[in-house]
């Protein structure tokens, strides 16, 4: 970080301010061959080495443009050379989802240049800083990072976009609750086989769907089913919860593909859970474990998805999107420039989310302190970005971030170009296989990508 | 609210909405609702283009407009660095106009409640010049949004009489009575074109909307059935369901808690105030990893407490304006007036010991404020601007604990500065933040402070990287001091456990430094090995001393069945493990291997005419209190510095705040008398 922050990228000289992140093992060497035998390139590059492209998380890229930087350059070995093995793998999955979700919020991709150099490249390490030095310099400095990354006074919103609000329904609706679910919940909890469950109550003042767990058979009289959003998953973030076991979940699809990401992840014990599987038409379909609820509620579902469909998001979302992605790079900024400005920073989309997990946020993590806590122009931006890439793969489609957002920031449409970017390039729908691999935690030698030179 | 001020005038719609363009085509910063896609409305600012506040009568804006008088993220420092330079500056503290359209009595209430906060002997310069530069025009209600209003309950007239500055009531032909409630609501009201009212009568509509959203419980009983219900199985049943997210804090016109942090971009940076939610398990988390406030039942607790029963014993406010937007907008449903109304109607529960009134010495009830005011760094108006100090001397004490002498870099605000012996500051690693540690070095002492911290986070990592001649900052000092003054006369007891000395180091150097005011001075001091006692020199010094008893010790080895007594160092010598009181210390010789409550034990200093002084972490606190008891010393005269996690130091940001106790104003200074009735949440 101090490198970054020592690189004088916030200076305010006219030319090109330029940060490459390369690795240790190929590209520093490659750069070095360069300068050993004389060869001229651009000073404008800062180059900070890493031990392996593996090792260049993405947020040092969003930090780079935030503090000033005009360019990105990441380079790495090549395919198949890696000195770890697989480092370059996996940063070559991950960039792939980065560049989707970069190009998603509009992100101008002419500015991040990811290439492949080896230790004998001196030449195409010359001809990689060249030509992306001119290219910026055309460019000229990024204007429209710099008005999110220089915007430190946040205000109420102004006017602009005021359209695009979304409301959500905020699991306003309840459904009538299945009197089969009520039975089986009541004889679980009196005959011990758990010790509580987590089902949906209904709130006293409003009447909206609780979620809440229950420790006794006359609770379960008190069960209802939420309509639309939200996802009972993540009361298991409760740290209370620890302490209960065996426990039982009323789940619907939503809540199991949530169980299946965590699964995946190891971040639960299967054994100890019951699941109350509830049909998607809110009919209790049995007392099982998740791996026969997976079977029996997914495995009809993702069979009739249309191949390039994500699970769980709505037409009416993925419909959005497309008309989102259809606009101009520099407007689809302009949205989420306006979107995020309007985000208070009260992480409700983190706590509602089934997904994450982490015990400690990266957000919450100040040594070193990677993202700016504030809720303004460049706090707001990283979190965003941040959140949307480390849910690429994880997210399932529940849309309780968006419900959750008291500003009514649409954040699953990030989910969405993410879920859309994970099936496309690497086939992989989140939490349909409770024994998948972690999509960004695997790689395949033979990934495909058009963009790395 | 001025009360004489009468004019009403009857607006049409139209004439609305010409008043409202007028006043943004003058370049006043309006913001209004504004109707949104999904039905509902929002705050917006109102451009020129578009000054139409379309969400006008569309119910109540979704979240609050709070950052109008409290923004979201707010710089309170510049920074820039010059080599090993460092300049600071004040931000902008000089604000435009701000009227706010068609507010409802809910969110138009809430700046009032906020400042005796806000000016509470520090003036919180931000939030006093937003406001006196917010003006309101209120609309009022005719119905409720929805079950979650509750307005009525705490005080506040849906129908916007007595709250903002112009009222605007709704007639059945879609007009408007405007009323001015203050000269800035005539001036405002002087803009707009509208027939003078005739005498219509508005009582009826404004009696059916207070009927409408009807009282639902009565803060003062809420207030006594918290009181008594700290350990209450509600508050865990309620947090069942709370996912400690900050939409409850965030929405609320009236939470105000923050947390600062510094942010560079190259050699310049800000520091920022930013909204902070004591639903967040960090908001109480210390560096060490210790959280007093562990649960989110007693986080719960807490947001419920501090609105109902805590700041209305401070300030006399209920902090809540009964908006219902934490009800409305919690996606876990959590339901605030659900369990405001069983609190209300079950008083009858666990009798709980009453909490202390507040602390005697405390300096905003004997009114000495000394250092504060008068010598604000620069002459700046802006409380959280720190002088800038170098560094003079840098000390390892330990391995991990270093000392830092400091001295001002303005002689002037030397010459004013003045501090008392317990005072804390908060020392800043410019650019990275800052920490909270009491000054270590006393007031006798002239021409420097001094503090002395184990390095653990990131503020502490950075003060640790300073060298002698670098600059940092110093805010202080603040809180209430040991009344060293009222000890005269009397012996004194010093107990103190590993990092805990420095704290306490003030008020031994002063009662030294005035040796012949005070009896009998003995310290006790215990760290787990001899490299983790700090202040070696002077340690040494005391113990040639012969007006100070010192007795030091190391704690015992552990083995797996705990304590072993054979491995306790030759040349510290064991006590009576069992029995420490049994043990006779040799007065020749000082060191022991023991813990610090046996070594208090053995040392047996007689509680007669004695003030003891006790500092360490909770474990030693607990147990050297009951050593001290079994003594035969009072509560009353046992006296401990609290550190509880601080942002502010001056009463604002909340993050210290426990039971009716704000740990930066009321302390840090208590007896264990005023520690045994406050919540366990320290």
């Amino acid at each position: 970080m101090s490198q970054i922050a020592t690189s004088e990228i916030t200076t305010t000289s006219a030319e090109p301010r330029i940060v490459a992140f390369v690795c240790k093992w190929c590209t520093y060497a490659g750069a070095d061959l360069a300068g050993t035998s004389r060869m001229v390139y651009p000073p404008n590059v800062r180059t900070i080495m890493l031990p392996c492209t593996g090792r260049i998380d993405v947020t040092f890229i969003i930090r780079a443009f935030l503090q000033g930087a005009d360019g990105v350059v990441v380079s790495g070995c090549h395919p198949g050379d890696c000195h770890y093995t697989a480092g370059n793998y996996r940063a070559r999955r991950r960039w792939t989802l980065f560049r989707d979700l970069l190009d998603t919020l509009g992100f101008d991709l002419r500015r991040f240049e990811l290439a492949w150099i080896s230790a004998a490249e001196g030449v195409k390490w010359v001809k990689t800083i060249q030509e992306f030095t001119d290219r910026i310099r055309d460019l000229g400095p990024y204007t429209a990072m710099r008005q999110v990354a220089e915007n430190r006074t946040p205000d109420i919103a102004p006017l602009a976009d005021v359209l695009d609000v979304i409301t959500s329904s905020r699991m306003v609706e309840i459904k009538p609750i299945d009197p089969l679910l009520v039975e089986a919940v009541a004889g679980a909890l009196q005959s011990g086989k758990v010790k509580a469950v987590l089902g949906w109550t209904k709130s006293p003042t409003l009447g909206k769907a609780r979620p809440v767990w229950i420790s006794s058979a006359e609770a379960a009289k008190e069960l209802v089913l939420p309509g639309e959003s939200g996802n009972l998953v993540r009361l298991f973030k409760n740290p209370q919860l620890k302490a209960i076991t065996p426990l039982g979940i009323v789940a619907r699809e939503t809540e199991l593909l949530a169980l299946n990401v965590l699964i995946q992840e190891a971040r639960i014990d299967l054994k100890q859970l019951t699941i109350f599987a509830m049909g998607s038409d809110g009919r209790f379909v049995g007392e099982m474990n998740a791996e026969v609820a997976s079977a029996t509620l997914l495995g009809e579902m993702t069979k009739s998805l249309p191949s390039d469909r994500p699970v769980g998001f709505s037409d009416s979302l993925l419909q959005r999107l497309d008309e989102l992605m259809a606009k101009s790079s520099e407007e689809r900024w302009k949205f989420w420039a306006s979107q995020s400005a309007k985000c208070v920073k009260c992480y409700a989309c983190r706590q509602a989310c089934p997904a994450c997990t982490c015990d400690q946020c990266f957000s919450d993590k100040n040594q070193p302190q990677w993202f700016p806590t504030a809720a303004d122009g460049p706090g707001n931006l990283a979190w965003h970005l941040l959140r949307g890439f480390h849910l690429a793969g994880r997210c399932v489609g529940c849309g309780a971030c968006q419900a959750a957002c008291p500003a009514g920031i649409p954040l699953n449409l990030i989910s969405a170009a993410m879920a859309r970017s994970a099936l496309k390039h690497f086939g992989h729908r989140a939490g349909v296989d409770a024994n998948a691999m972690p999509l960004q935690s695997d790689y395949k030698p033979d990934d495909q990508e058009s963009f790395i030179l | 609210m001025v009360g004489a001020v009468q004019t009403s005038v009857k607006l049409s719609r139209e004439a609305v909405e010409q008043w409202l363009g007028a006043m943004v085509a003058a370049g006043t910063k309006v913001v209004a609702p504004v109707e949104s896609a999904g039905g509902g409305c929002e705050y917006r600012v109102l451009t020129p283009t578009a000054a139409k506040a379309t969400g006008l009568g569309k119910g109540l804006p979704r979240v609050s407009p709070k950052s109008a008088w409290f923004p979201r993220s707010e710089p309170i420092l510049k920074m820039s660095r010059q080599g090993r330079d460092w300049k600071l500056d004040d931000p902008e503290m000089q604000f435009p106009a701000v009227v706010i359209f068609g507010a409802r009595a809910c969110d138009a209430a809430a700046p009032e409640i906020l400042a005796p906060l806000f000016g509470w002997d520090f003036h919180d310069a931000f939030f006093e010049e937003r406001k006196k530069s917010l003006a309101f025009v209120v609309l009022a209600c005719q119905q409720s949004v929805d079950a979650a209003c509750f307005c009525t309950s705490v005080g506040v007239d849906p129908a916007g009489q007595n709250v903002g500055d112009v009222t605007l009531t709704p007639l059945a032909d879609g007009g408007y009575i405007a009323q001015a409630n203050t000269a800035t609501g005539e001036t405002l009201l002087a803009t707009a074109t509208g027939a003078k009212a005739a005498d219509e009568d508005l009582s009826a509509g404004r009696a059916k909307v207070r009927e409408l959203i009807a009282r639902q419980f009565d803060p003062k009983s809420v207030r006594t059935a918290l009181e008594k219900r700290f350990g209450d199985p509600i508050w865990e049943r309620a947090s069942r369901s709370c996912i400690a997210c900050g939409t409850c804090a965030f929405s609320c016109p009236t939470c105000h808690c923050f947390d600062i942090q510094d942010e560079m971009v190259g050699d310049k940076g800000l520091r920022q105030k930013n909204w902070d939610a004591c639903a967040f398990p960090l908001f109480t988390l210390h560096t060490s990893g210790h959280n007093p406030r562990a649960d989110q039942a007693g986080r719960w607790r807490q947001r419920i407490s501090h609105k109902f029963r805590y700041y209305p014993e401070k300030f006399g406010k209920t902090l809540c304006t009964g908006c219902g937007r934490c009800i409305r907008l919690c996606p876990a449903s959590m339901d605030m007036l659900a369990d405001l109304k069983e609190l209300d109607q079950t008083q009858a529960a666990t009798p709980q010991a009453a909490a202390p009134a507040s602390n005697p010495d405390c300096a905003c009830h004997t009114g000495a404020v000394p250092g504060v005011q008068a010598i604000n760094p620069a002459n700046s108006p802006n409380i959280y601007r720190p002088y800038l100090m170098r560094v003079a001397q840098v000390r390892d004490e330990t391995p991990d604990v270093r000392t830092l002498r400091l001295e001002f870099t303005n002689p002037d605000e030397a010459a004013k500065f003045s501090f008392r012996v317990g005072q804390f500051g908060l020392y800043s690693a410019i650019g990275e933040g800052e920490s909270t540690f009491c000054v270590a070095s006393s007031p006798t002492r002239k021409g420097y402070i001094e503090c002395t911290f184990r390095q653990a986070g990131r503020v502490t990592k950075a003060l640790r990287r300073l060298n002698e001649g670098d600059l940092m900052g110093f805010r202080g000092a603040y809180g209430n001091s040991f009344p060293v003054e009222s000890w005269k006369g009397k012996d004194l007891l010093f107990v103190a456990g590993g990092i805990a000395l420095p704290p306490m180091r003030a008020v031994i150097q002063y009662c030294l430094d005035n040796r012949a005011d005070y009896g009998d001075i003995t310290i006790v001091y215990g760290a787990k090995t001899w490299s983790d006692h700090v202040y070696k020199d002077e340690l040494a010094e005391w113990e040639k001393r012969s007006d100070v008893n010192l007795w030091l010790c190391v704690d015992w080895k552990m083995g797996p069945q705990g304590p072993v007594e054979a491995q306790a160092d030759a040349d510290w010598r064991p006590i009576n493990m069992k029995e420490p009181g049994a043990t006779q210390l040799d007065p020749a010789h000082r060191r022991y291997t023991a813990f610090v409550p046996q070594l208090v034990e053995a040392a047996k200093p007689s509680p007669a005419n004695r003030i003891a002084v006790l500092c360490g972490p909770p474990i030693m606190i607990k147990f050297t209190m009951a050593s001290l008891k079994k003594l035969g010393y009072e509560s009353q005269n046992v006296f401990t510095t609290l550190e509880n996690r601080m942002k502010c130091g001056v009463g604002k940001c909340g993050r210290c705040n426990v039971g009716p106790i704000y740990v930066c104003k009321e302390g840090p200074v208590f007896t264990a008398k005023q520690v045994e009735a406050l919540p366990p949440e320290m």
